[in-house]
């Protein structure tokens, strides 16, 4: 894979600030955009920016429209290896995905959602937002100590016959641990349960084969994949459609209404895609994952895992982090997370975009419920290395020349290490 | 960077340690808010209210400048023993004689101290239990 030559298609990584370039490592929340996907935006606002959707305007400007965004969703089928194009949704986000199935799903009072304890708030909402609605229940998989998946909690919750959507993280945004979807999934089917994936962190790392896998919905977000922000997609398994409820409803979403009787819906995938929709993104998003497609993603991730390795072993040395999740790199794919354990360093994060332009994120990730139940000390900071295609080696270096360079401030000689769990 | 007596008094916080750093157990009433607009600082103040008395109260503040937490161990030190009645004598002029000396910035940190600690006073009337 050629870093070199990739980082040239991201505009953002030439400029720079005090003589110094930008090392862009909060790629779990946003990943920059390459240069065709920017041209294919542009394309559709400086050539033909009209309204898409079948059953409106039908003129040239339109006509283009609507062949560029079903080219996208067809670019998005292929890519995730969906069966059909009409499986896949556009949606906002992987929050928006995810909503959808829990508003649209058949549940009935006392069923029961499974989901693990180290969840994205996106993933952890909605069911508790729909158990206060309609009586549900939200039930919980504890993960184990090192923050990996446990198969045994899951054989033990499938017992359960009320047991009706399993909902997990593909990776954790937290940790970057990936749980055993494919095993998950068989022990979910052989009960009758249909698996839901918040992919937000998994299908912009890997090849993710919806088929292969078996899921049945799987939620992402584009805009962490080089596309544009605010453009999601969700995968749904095209048998589930039969038993799905509406979600938004309105223009776009029918064939035909009348003042006196129910609309007559359109066919998924637009009877989900309700009202004008962003276009230009949906474009964007198709051609971001067309310059996917031209890269080899097992060898994104294999650079992934280098890039944590070397980060891994350069923060052993400072007894002031601590990393959370399993100690092994592999385990944790694109994601560097760690504990800041000397009183000051919660600035830390402030201090690398600072001195080395270095940008990263702290807090909680919106993983604020693992946080509250392990008891972290508010006097601890969490921060997140993110990496993705274009980050190199050199970058890791500086990150850790700097952060070696603020652990050695006179500010912190003789702090103590604090816990980082209260009592 | 952070005043040279600031850091002074930052350090002295963790090395002594200071007594109204950390969770308070048995907390009857708790706030927490950014302190400070346009930084990170997250200030959660704990408190153990009995016969309208601080019996005893604490802090943590997650990503918080050195000023912050100054603020904040200076502010429970202030408050600690006294009645709910008497918080609103913890003005500005009080803390910044407590502090030693006046400066925008330490004001500044004091009015977003001053937020979390009203609205902890707020949940107190309300009958409001910590959920921490």
């Amino acid at each position: 894979m050629d870093v070199n030559r990739i980082r040239a298609d991201f505009e953002p990584l030439a400029r720079e600030r005090n003589g110094k370039p930008p090392i862009y490592f909060d790629n779990g929340c946003m990943t920059l955009r390459p240069r065709p996907v920017i041209d294919a935006m542009c394309a559709y606002y400086t050539q033909f920016p009209a309204c898409g959707g079948a059953g409106r305007s039908h003129h040239w400007f339109a006509q283009e429209t609507n062949e560029r965004v079903e080219a996208a969703r067809e670019s998005i089928r292929r890519f995730v290896n969906a069966a059909h194009s009409d499986e896949i949704l556009f949606t906002r986000n992987t929050t928006e995905g995810i909503n959808l199935v829990a508003r649209t799903f058949p549940f009935q009072k006392g069923d029961v959602i499974l989901t693990t304890d180290k969840e994205h708030n996106s993933n952890l909402v909605p069911w508790q937002y729909l158990a206060a609605r309609i009586g549900v229940e939200h039930r919980v998989v504890p993960v184990r100590p090192d923050n990996t998946f446990d198969l045994d909690a899951l054989e033990s919750a499938l017992k359960d016959p009320r047991v009706k959507l399993a909902a997990f993280g593909h990776v954790s945004n937290l940790d970057g641990v990936e749980i055993p979807a494919q095993e998950i999934i068989r022990m979910c089917h052989a009960r009758g349960v249909p698996v839901l994936l918040d992919g937000a962190q998994s299908v912009p790392h890997q090849r993710v084969d919806v088929q292969a896998l078996g899921v049945d919905y799987l939620a992402f977000s584009l805009h962490k994949m080089c596309g544009p922000s605010g453009v999601g997609a969700l995968y749904v398994r095209r048998e589930h459609f039969a038993r799905m409820d509406n979600f938004l409803v309105g223009g776009d979403t029918i064939r035909d209404t009348w003042v006196d009787r129910p609309p007559d819906f359109l066919p998924p995938p637009y009877k989900y895609e309700a009202g004008l929709q962003d276009y230009g993104g949906r474009i964007g998003a198709g051609a971001a994952v067309e310059y996917l497609e031209r890269l080899d993603m097992q060898a994104i991730h294999e650079h992934e895992v280098a890039l944590n390795r070397y980060l891994t072993q350069g923060l052993a040395q400072f007894e002031e982090l601590e990393i959370i999740g399993p100690p092994e790199p592999e385990k944790r794919g694109s994601i560097v997370c760690f504990f800041t354990k000397k009183p000051g360093l919660g600035l830390l994060a402030d201090m690398l975009d600072e001195r080395s332009n270095i940008m990263v994120r702290s807090g909680m990730f919106c993983v604020n419920s693992w946080f509250n139940a392990h008891r972290i000390s508010r006097n601890v900071t969490a921060v997140r290395v993110s990496l993705y295609m274009y980050n190199t080696l050199d970058e890791c270096k500086v990150f850790l020349d700097t952060v070696r360079e603020i652990l050695a401030e006179p500010m912190f000689e003789g702090l103590p290490i604090l816990p980082v769990r209260e009592p | 960077m952070s005043d040279k007596t600031i850091i002074q008094k930052f350090r002295e916080i963790f090395t002594g340690p200071s007594p109204y750093l950390g969770r308070l157990q048995g907390a009857t009433v708790c706030a927490d808010a950014l302190a400070c607009r346009g930084s990170k600082d997250h200030l959660y103040l704990y408190a153990r209210i009995a016969d309208e008395r601080i019996e005893d109260v604490k802090f943590e503040c997650g990503m918080c400048d050195p000023e912050m937490f100054v603020t904040a161990d200076l502010l429970c030190r202030l408050i600690h023993g006294r009645r709910v009645s008497e918080l609103a004598y913890v003005d500005w002029p009080a803390f910044s004689a407590a502090l030693g000396f006046e400066s925008d910035d330490m004001k500044a940190h004091f009015e977003g101290a001053r937020r979390v600690l009203d609205a902890l006073v707020e949940h107190h009337w309300a009958g409001k239990p910590c959920e921490f």
